[in-house]
């Protein structure tokens, strides 16, 4: 069920309703209530791997359970590998199997040996990589013992499967949501009309940004061959709002739908195209998967501590792994390598962390140098996305060299049959403006419109809200599925 | 909770109005956009408003559309005449024009049933869904449609939930009228004549594709067979015609003859005439053709001519 489908407007309120009604009378109802919700939620898109998500809840709670009941140390690591083993296992095998075999094919044929190696027809489920790195996350903390694991299995599934943040995160930790599961909720006024305000904006950000963008992106880059630089540089512009719009969307809008229901999930993105360099750009963009890495990858491996060549090798870890999450194509490798060697200079002259502040905090307009800063960040940031985006290595070099050639100063054009749109490029540049604009003033809060017009009257912020309606049925573009689905 | 519950009422309530009122607006008007859809709006405006009161109605897909000129009917034949053909259609959808015909207007003396391999053949997909954006309200319309994939329920019950994403069709509801052309200039009572040569679409079919195989409709054959016998017992006649196909284009499908002989042996058990011009010479002529399926303008009015003289000289009557 996606988020900006008719399905889930019917279903979030409904389950608003019997939640906050019918499943009132203790927690274990609530969460009880809530795991046939998500199961639901979940089974809509495919009812046969709703078995998984069972299976890994299972085993991760077995784990938890066991890890708490002995103290030998030998047991406990292997009560970790065994979560381990089946979480990345089964990562491992819905979506990286056909990658290693085609790999391993390819390796031989370049020896001047080819085998034959056979390629499984394999569904990838919605949101694996999301909840096995959720559940794999409790086993780790229950381990290092900074967790107390739970016995209460409906507390456990709950936290496992809740349909908000199921799919495409924000990938939660064990110690911040899986507390929140144990407490009866209660209804709060205040963060229900938050979190309301929070879908909108999501839904915005989505419908209106995303899907716009998508579909001028997807025109680019599926004829990159025959279009000018200049219109590949707005392709990958565009595909940059594209990916910022529909992940961020996601995320405002899953962090809001937990809010309606009593829970405070964590920031997944705080404006990250107004960082001042990369490093900054990694603490704002999937914040939880950055810090997941960071946490049990990352500082594990010994972080930014010990000789430089364990620092560089790290920083290549933590980004090959990252880029490697996203998918099995040599394109998210070369991403995240890219992004690796954006990073590293800044970490070995120790300039990672000079901008821990907002931009321009407390004024409206930034510095010149300010402005340069976020200008450079945000192209090499561009740039990077075009290996994410590309279907492989071979298209994203030869769109980069149609980028390097002389008609990167010709005037951007593209000629397309109709394609059933009435958003002609005009539009869409005003809506990003328009957009950009309410980002930048709204930068300093969790999403962009948290604050904006409370001080106005109600009726001009009422018309404010009903103005956002009408630019998502009116701008709406093309229905897109969420790109971080496939991952 | 109770003032959240009232403020989410309050809050929606005007968008629930504003949300019926712009869903009739915009159908109201889409209506009157009656060359929108390749002018199918219009067909069927005539239709719901009792415009078309004809003798004679002729059924079937673009290729009954663009094949037989109904004023070259009338004049020689002395009877009203009207082209209901839909284009990219099965049965299905020629079946619903029926219906809807029937519900609102006079009964025909004859029909006149273009058949082909594409009348019978299993479709997924509601080609040119947008035509019936104005109508999901009706039953019919909700009954036939939804065996494709094209709407959801939500777009049959939900205000305006149809109209979304649908540019083309919002953006042509808010367009003056008053500047477009009277259907008439397309379709001419329903017929639409196209005036080009032979194009490139056969050649890139075979590059595709060799030839294949026509998967039938069970469910649309069905149909079909209880549409002739219904039309049989209102004593309304029916004529089938197989209207040419370019030679070449024949040999393309492979279960063509296999459909032939279904139409010829429907035809002899129910004694409904059936009129086949895949061997006249005209399908060995490129140029009466605009592609393998379809006859151009000069090769659409020769045709008729032809369909004409064979239904005097067969002794078919049209009265």
């Amino acid at each position: 069920m996606l988020f900006n489908s008719i399905e889930f407007a019917l279903f979030l309120p409904v389950v608003f309703i019997l939640y906050w009604f019918v499943a009132q009378k203790n927690v274990r109802f609530q969460n009880f209530f809530l795991i046939l919700a998500s199961y639901f939620f979940y089974g809509w898109w495919d009812w046969r791997f709703l078995a998984l998500i069972a299976f890994s809840s299972s085993v991760d709670y077995l784990v938890g359970i066991a890890l708490s009941n002995t103290n030998n140390q030998q047991k406990r690591k292997l009560l970790l590998y065994t979560s381990i083993f089946v979480n990345i296992g089964l990562l491992g095998f819905f979506k990286y199997f056909n990658f290693f075999a085609e790999s391993f094919a390819d390796a031989f044929t370049l020896l001047g040996k080819p085998i034959e190696t056979s390629r499984l027809n394999i569904i990838l489920p919605v949101g694996i990589s999301f909840y096995t790195f959720q559940t794999l996350s409790y086993s780790i903390d229950v381990y290092k013992r900074k967790l107390k694991p739970t016995k209460d299995i409906i507390s456990f599934f709950a936290f496992v499967s809740f349909f908000p943040q199921l799919v495409a995160g924000p990938i939660e930790r064990a110690t911040n949501l899986l507390p929140q599961f144990y407490k009866k909720r209660t209804f709060q006024y205040q963060n229900a009309v938050d979190g309301l305000r929070q879908i909108l904006w999501g839904l915005f950000k989505k419908i209106v940004i995303a899907d716009n963008c998508a579909e001028l992106a997807n025109q680019v880059f599926s004829n990159y061959a025959e279009l000018n630089g200049s219109m590949l540089v707005l392709g990958a512009i565009f595909f940059t709002f594209q990916i910022y719009g529909d992940f961020s969307g996601y995320s405002d809008i899953a962090i809001g739908t937990a809010r309606l229901f009593g829970f405070n999930l964590m920031q997944n993105f705080n404006f990250p195209y107004f960082s001042r360099d990369i490093a900054e750009f990694w603490r704002r963009w999937h914040i939880s998967l950055s810090t997941w890495f960071r946490d049990y990858v990352y500082i594990p491996l010994g972080g930014s501590r010990g000789s430089i060549w364990m620092q560089i090798r790290n920083v290549f870890i933590i980004f090959l792994v990252s880029g490697f999450w996203h998918g099995a194509n040599w394109t998210f490798l070369a991403w995240g390598f890219l992004n690796a060697c954006y990073f590293l200079p800044l970490l070995l002259t120790k300039n990672n962390r000079n901008h821990l502040d907002t931009v321009a905090q407390g004024k409206i307009i930034p510095s010149l140098k300010e402005v340069l800063q976020i200008a450079i960040t945000f192209a090499i940031t561009v740039f990077a996305w075009i290996f994410f985006r590309a279907e492989t290595m071979a298209d994203a070099f030869a769109y980069i060299g149609q980028i390097c050639s002389s008609s990167l100063f010709d005037a951007p054009f593209i000629i397309t049959e109709k394609t059933g749109t009435h958003i002609f490029p005009k539009t869409i540049y005003l809506l990003l403006f328009i957009f950009l604009l309410i980002e930048w003033f709204g930068r300093e809060h969790k999403y962009a419109i948290e604050k904006l017009g409370f001080t106005w009257k109600p009726v001009f912020r009422y018309a404010f809200y009903y103005a956002i309606i009408f630019m998502i049925f009116w701008f709406s573009g093309k229905q897109q599925e969420f790109i971080y689905f496939q991952f | 909770m109770k003032k959240f519950l009232l403020k989410v009422c309050l809050f929606t309530f005007p968008l629930i109005i504003l949300a019926y009122a712009l869903d009739i607006f915009i159908s109201e008007n889409l209506k009157k956009a009656q060359v929108f859809m390749e002018g199918e709006i219009g067909v069927w405006e005539d239709i719901y408003n009792q415009r078309v009161n004809s003798d004679v109605l002729i059924y079937g897909s673009s290729r009954a559309y663009v094949h037989i000129n109904p004023i070259q009917i009338q004049d020689s034949l002395q009877v009203s005449c009207y082209n209901f053909g839909v284009n990219g259609q099965n049965f299905r959808i020629q079946y619903l024009r029926h219906l809807e015909y029937m519900e609102h207007n006079p009964k025909p003396k004859t029909i006149i049933v273009s058949v082909d391999i594409f009348s019978l053949q299993k479709v997924a997909n509601l080609f040119n869904y947008r035509q019936f954006l104005p109508y999901l309200d009706k039953e019919n319309v909700q009954k036939y449609t939804s065996a494709y994939n094209g709407f959801n329920t939500f777009d049959y019950y939900l205000p305006l939930v149809k109209y979304y994403g649908e540019h083309d069709a919002v953006k042509r509801a808010f367009a003056k009228f008053d500047e477009e052309p009277p259907h008439q200039q397309f379709r001419l009572r329903g017929y639409h004549p196209v005036a080009r040569d032979w194009n490139t679409d056969f050649s890139k079919a075979k590059t595709k594709k060799l030839s294949y195989t026509l998967e039938i409709d069970a469910s649309v054959q069905q149909l079909f067979e209880e549409f002739l016998t219904d039309c049989q017992e209102k004593n309304i006649q029916v004529i089938l015609v197989y209207t040419p196909i370019y030679k070449e284009g024949q040999q393309y499908v492979e279960n063509h003859e296999n459909i032939v002989s279904y139409y010829q042996k429907l035809a002899n058990d129910l004694h409904i005439p059936f009129l086949n011009y895949l061997e006249h010479d005209i399908c060995a002529n490129r140029d009466y053709f605009y592609n393998s399926t379809h006859l151009n303008k000069k090769g659409s009015i020769l045709f008729t001519n032809i369909l004409i003289q064979d239904l005097k000289a067969k002794n078919i009557i049209l009265k």
